[in-house]
């Protein structure tokens, strides 16, 4: 059997890998979105290990609804990126940076 | 509870009347008069009620403390009204006369540009002074002290185009400063050793702060006198003793009704009313006393005296009125604290009605104040002419007029007591007074008329002058006598000032009854003082001898001494501010300019707006730094953790 | 179905809403507002129910969901807000002609996130109503189309809010894998058997710790709390008034909510920790915000940094501990959400030419032809100093009294130093209202009565503070 130690150490690499793919990636901003997904990932990894190690249904069925939320939040996130490109005409992360200071 | 819903009403009616005035958009003088004078005058018929209430039934104390303003951790500051036979009868004092000269006002501020705004200022300066009869604890009484020291500072300057205004209204302000420090400490020093404001705790630990003392470095003094002291710090700069006493006659340059209302009958009479109100402390210190009295002495008599060299007319009344109030500090000091508030309430009546003369006979001589180019006004103006003889007895003490009752048992009171030197001063003091109230009166109503002033058909003014003089007329014959067996000495004071055995033991052995206090004084030296008085004046200004010009003459240096006040005015309007320019240059340009200005204030404010657009910078725009600084966040507080 | 009981306010909000939104295609383009007042109805119903409940002596309570007078309070305290919110956005989308019925939607859905995420007493229930209120959040900022600041405040405030929301998640997970246990009560007794020291490095401390610190970030990003407020500006600035003055009030209010709760029951026995925490992220929150604020020349990002200053203060309250030091910042949180929502609806009553106010610069001369909306500003402005008598005296007053009395003197005086340094960039705003050349372009809309009528409440409640503490006594007694 393998220890809960390692899977953590998955899913802990997961989630930082996915950090530094928010703050790395300087040209699309579809990656970000890539990246956040990454990181959802890694979370719904770490409830299932622990549901499956503690024995608990409440686990799983939490990432149910992280799944859900994440659907929806991704619709949104997609909806903002198409009403930005609209009056943009580009989703480049380095031409987002018009309010500042 | 009813009475406390009367207060609330008398207190907040004056208040209303004000904000209603300041939202008020149509501007014309008669409907901003009525709303003004309908608010006064529910306060009044409150007051009335509450003052007969407590002429049959003195003896409780009702003290509603139930609205606390504000409350953090054991610091409790509420809001209460103290509703007793003092406040009730000082509330009386300051609605009667407030009605009367906000009658007044709409005749003598008649035309005047910036009527709605001195209708504001008044009404809001009677809420004061009502914040402070009162208030149950020492902030309300703080809050109101500095409410009434600003409606009096805009007031004064209410014509704020007269440099001359501004100039006494600023002063008016710096000296009741001084005293306000003196009051802050006082309260602060109480609320240090009791942690807490309410008066009725204050006297409860009475006993205790008795054995209290406070060191300063080497030196221990008892606690009590050095909280009364600076208690009457404050009240002297209110109520004008020497030494705070010369802001008082240069607050003239406001309109004559202020000075009847603010400079006479109420906000001066606010430091006698806060020692009286505190009689249990002052009771409890005793050299303290003693010096209230000196400086009482001190002022009744000698600005008597300066009142005598003065031609303003308005100065002349002033001065008086500091001497006045230098006879209730006097009771004050003997510890006769209820001698003190029925000389301060007949005192008020016949001291608004001498200024409202005063404001009538100005108003008839087109401005003109100097009683010198004054004359034959008797028979241009006979109203003012019988109720300026009224005040005029009443203030000299004429047996029977109100005046005399209060002042005469101030006086006597020294005989019954066996302290002669007092006494003869304070007679002395009878005796300027009568010369410089006749003075006024031979001068303006006889003689020649000087600045020939017709007589109309018509009275001498509209009914809105002449009503409040013969209202405040009737209260200064018959009020002393009125209150004198049936309150004064029946107790009615009992209740709220702790000198009722005093009183006792005075009215069975000395006065026995107003009648007999009556007969008796024509045998006394008080009256002799007053005679005497008055047949000199009668010589000297109505006789018009030569007298005056020769003894101006052979005098002349000892009367510019005493126009400038031995020295006061010389030390206010010279020395002092002098010392401070001088002082205040240097700390200007050497420490505030050069270092505070340059160096830590701009110098501090240049750096850190220097620093604020390098520091926002950081805010650049773009998402990827913006997670950036996320995770250094993150990871600092992670090692922060991970060596802890 | 008993249970349902819990949930009648939220339920018929929800319901109400379905109805709003079909109800909605069906209404013809000028009937449009028949919408907005149907929700407004519906808000002032559940007003008068939630203030009913106040009066309810024994209200048994539900393990999964909260329903005690303190979030009433809560509730009662943003049903009520919403109603003037949703006043001023209806007066303004209406005067720029960019009213549609869905702006109310989403801002009730955000309020119903609010109120779930207030009541939860479940990990699950507490991510579910984050999520409900920052998904309309997102949606909401991104309300005005055609403009490119609009769009790009939502496309920040989307990737590094997503990232704050997987923050919240990891910590949440890690909690759950340590304790066994979602619900509050039953980690807050596991952690507290734990009974742990500073030096313990087992594996289950380090891991409670690690998830703290994600969860109080994730709290941080939300509440706006420097390093983690890089958004608020930006976000302020980019949104359309009414939106900034929805976002800068009530999520304040839950948020803070959520963090008196999480410490006072989860966290409450790894208080060593989280105070530090907190107090790492006040001093750097009120420096940044003070600061940053005194060069901007955007009303909406001066305060929006102000927020972040303010946001410092109410966190240095929670610092000094639940016994009084909740309460002072409670009082801070209500008095600073009252009077930011008090000034956003005045800036979103005034007009500069065709568009809406921006520049400080614009507000020149205010006082010349409107005095009476110059006094407004003002009040509100002084408030925000901190000069009694008005609300915020008090509430920074009670703050750092209570720093004062948990011992942390150093810090009281940094407090009164940051406050001075704060007054700068209000007093600058009255400085240019009146003393500043009149701006002609200005022109504020016909009717401001509820804001007058607000702005005086305020003052009065600022007159009587100690109403609003009794009110908040009582709330914080029964958390």
């Amino acid at each position: 059997m393998i220890p809960v130690s390692y899977y953590l150490f998955i899913s802990s690499l997961l989630f930082s890998i996915s950090l530094a793919g928010i703050f790395l990636n300087r040209k699309n901003i579809l990656i970000m979105l890539m990246s956040l997904e990454l990181m959802f990932l890694s979370i719904n990894f770490n409830f299932i290990i622990f549901g499956n190690y503690l024995n608990d249904i409440a686990g799983q069925i939490f990432v149910f609804f992280i799944l859900t939320v994440i659907a929806a939040e991704s619709a949104i996130g997609l909806a903002i990126i198409i009403v930005l490109y609209r009056v943009r005409n580009s989703i480049n992360v380095d031409d987002i940076g018009g309010l500042k200071g | 509870m009813s009475l406390g819903i009367s207060a609330l009403i008398i207190l907040l009616s004056p208040l209303v009347g004000a904000l209603v005035l300041i939202f008020y958009k149509d501007k014309s003088e008669i409907k901003s008069s009525v709303i003004a004078n309908i608010s006064i005058f529910i306060s009044f018929i409150f007051s009335l009620m509450l003052f007969i209430i407590f002429l049959f039934n003195s003896s409780t104390t009702y003290n509603y403390s139930n609205l606390v303003w504000f409350e953090s951790n054991n610091l409790i500051f509420t809001f209460g009204l103290l509703v007793d036979s003092l406040s009730v009868i000082m509330s009386f004092i300051v609605t009667f006369i407030s009605m009367f000269v906000h009658i007044y006002s709409i005749g003598y501020m008649k035309n005047d540009k910036s009527f709605n705004r001195f209708l504001i200022y008044t009404n809001f300066f009677t809420f004061s002074m009502l914040v402070i009869i009162f208030s149950n604890n020492f902030l309300q009484l703080f809050i109101g002290w500095e409410l009434v020291g600003l409606s009096s500072y805009l007031l004064i300057g209410f014509w704020y185009k007269k440099p001359t205004a501004i100039y006494a209204n600023m002063k008016a302000f710096l000296v009741n400063r001084v005293g306000d420090i003196g009051l802050l400490l006082g309260v602060i020093l109480i609320f240090i050793n009791i942690s807490s404001l309410d008066y009725m705790r204050f006297f409860d630990s009475l006993p205790d702060l008795s054995n209290t003392s406070i060191s300063l470095g080497s030196l221990s003094f008892d606690l009590l006198p050095i909280i009364a002291l600076l208690l009457f710090t404050g009240a002297a700069a209110k109520s004008a003793q020497i030494p705070l006493h010369f802001w008082l006659p240069d607050s003239m340059e406001g309109p004559t009704p202020i000075s009847a209302l603010i400079h006479a009958a109420t906000m001066v009479t606010a430091g006698i009313f806060m020692v009286a109100r505190l009689s249990p402390l002052y009771d409890l210190s005793a050299y303290v006393l003693d010096i209230i009295l000196f400086i009482g002495v001190l002022t009744a008599f000698l600005m008597g005296l300066v009142a005598l060299v003065q031609t303003d007319i308005k100065r002349i009344i002033a001065y008086s009125t500091i001497s006045q109030l230098g006879y209730m500090t006097v009771s004050l000091g003997a510890s006769y604290y209820s001698f003190a508030i029925f000389h301060l309430l007949t005192h008020a009546f016949f001291k608004a009605l001498l200024f409202l003369c005063a404001g009538s006979i100005i108003l008839k001589c087109h401005h003109e104040q100097s009683i010198e180019k004054m004359g034959g006004l008797r028979e241009v103006m006979p109203y003012t002419y019988y109720t300026y003889l009224v005040g005029a007895l009443s203030l000299v003490g004429f047996p029977m007029f109100s005046g005399f009752f209060s002042k005469d048992l101030i006086i006597d009171l020294f005989k019954f007591h066996g302290d002669y030197l007092t006494y003869t001063i304070l007679i002395s003091g009878i005796f300027v007074t009568t010369i410089y109230t006749f003075k006024i009166f031979f001068k303006v109503f006889f003689g020649p008329n000087k600045l020939k002033i017709k007589k109309t058909d018509q009275i001498e003014h509209s009914d809105v002058i002449i009503i409040p003089l013969l209202g405040l007329a009737v209260p200064s014959i018959v009020i002393g006598f009125a209150l004198f067996d049936s309150a004064l000495f029946n107790d009615f004071f009992k209740s709220s000032i702790t000198d009722s055995g005093r009183l006792e033991t005075i009215y069975n052995d000395f006065v026995r009854s107003s009648l007999s206090f009556t007969l008796h004084s024509f045998l006394t030296f008080n009256f002799l003082a007053l005679v005497s008085g008055l047949i000199l004046s009668y010589i000297l200004y109505y006789k018009n001898y030569q007298i005056p010009k020769n003894v101006t003459q052979k005098l002349e240096s000892i009367i510019i001494y005493v126009k400038r006040e031995y020295g006061f005015t010389h030390l206010s309007d010279v020395f002092f501010p002098r010392i401070f320019n001088n002082l205040s240059n240097m700390l200007w340009k050497k420490t505030d300019v050069a270092f505070l200005d340059n160096f830590i204030v701009n110098g501090i404010a240049n750096r850190i707006r220097i620093f604020s657009s390098s520091l926002r910078l950081i805010q650049t725009g773009y998402i990827y730094h913006y997670a950036f600084t996320m995770i250094i966040g993150l990871l600092i507080l992670l090692l922060f953790f991970y060596n802890f | 179905m008993s249970y349902l009981f819990y949930f009648l306010p939220e339920i018929f909000i929800l319901s109400v809403l379905s109805f709003v939104i079909v109800l909605d295609l069906f209404l013809k383009e000028s009937k449009k507002n028949i919408s907005y007042y149907i929700l407004q109805i519906s808000l002032i119903i559940v007003f008068l129910y939630l203030f009913s409940l106040l009066f309810q002596k024994n209200i048994s309570n539900y393990e999964l969901y909260d329903i005690s007078n303190f979030t009433n309070l809560f509730k009662i305290f943003t049903v009520l807000l919403s109603i003037i919110i949703f006043y001023y956005s209806y007066s303004y989308l209406q005067r720029f002609k960019i009213y549609k019925s869905e702006y109310f939607i989403i801002l009730i859905f955000g309020l119903l996130g609010m109120m779930i995420m207030v009541s939860a007493n479940h990990l699950l229930i507490l991510y579910l109503g984050i999520e409900l209120l920052s998904l309309s959040l997102y949606t909401i900022i991104a309300y005005n189309r055609t403009s490119v600041r609009s769009s790009e405040a939502a496309v920040k405030y989307y990737i590094l809010g997503a990232m704050s929301s997987g923050f919240l998640l990891f910590g949440i997970s890690l909690l759950y894998g340590i304790t066994g246990s979602l619900l509050y009560d039953e980690i807050s007794s596991v952690i507290e058997s734990m009974n742990f020291n500073n030096q313990d490095f087992s594996t289950h401390s380090i891991g409670l710790i690690f998830s703290l610190i994600f969860i109080l970030i994730s709290i941080a990003f939300k509440f706006g709390a420097a390093p983690f407020h890089m958004w608020i500006p930006d976000v302020y600035e980019g949104s359309l008034t009414p939106t900034t003055l929805m976002i800068s009030t009530l999520p304040k209010v839950a948020i803070f909510v959520i963090l008196i709760k999480l410490t006072s029951s989860i966290f409450a026995s790894l208080e060593i920790y989280w105070s530090e925490m907190i107090l790492i992220l006040a001093v750097i929150s009120v420096l940044i915000g003070n600061i940053i604020a005194i060069s901007q020349t955007n009303i909406k990002r001066m305060l929006a940094y102000s927020t972040i200053a303010n946001v410092g203060f109410i966190l240095l309250g929670i610092y000094t501990g639940p016994e009084n030091g909740y309460e002072a910042a409670l009082f801070y949180t209500i008095t600073y959400t009252l009077f930011t929502a008090a000034v956003f609806g005045l800036i979103s009553e005034i007009n500069i030419g065709d568009s809406s106010l921006e520049k400080i610069d614009d507000l020149g001369g205010l006082n010349q032809k409107f005095p009476l909306m110059a006094v407004m500003i003002l009040i509100v402005m002084l408030s925000m100093i901190g000069i009694p008598p008005m609300l915020g005296f008090y509430a920074k007053f009670y703050v750092i009294q209570s720093l004062v009395l948990s011992g942390s003197t150093v810090l009281a005086i940094f407090a009164v130093i940051m406050t001075v340094i704060g007054s700068f960039y209000y007093l600058r705003v009255i400085k240019v209202i009146y003393f500043d050349d009149e701006n002609t372009s200005i022109s504020p809309s016909l009717y401001h009565l509820i804001s007058y009528v607000f702005v005086l409440t305020l003052f009065l409640l600022g007159i009587f503070p100690n109403l609003l503490s009794t009110i908040i006594s009582f709330a914080i007694g029964n958390l």
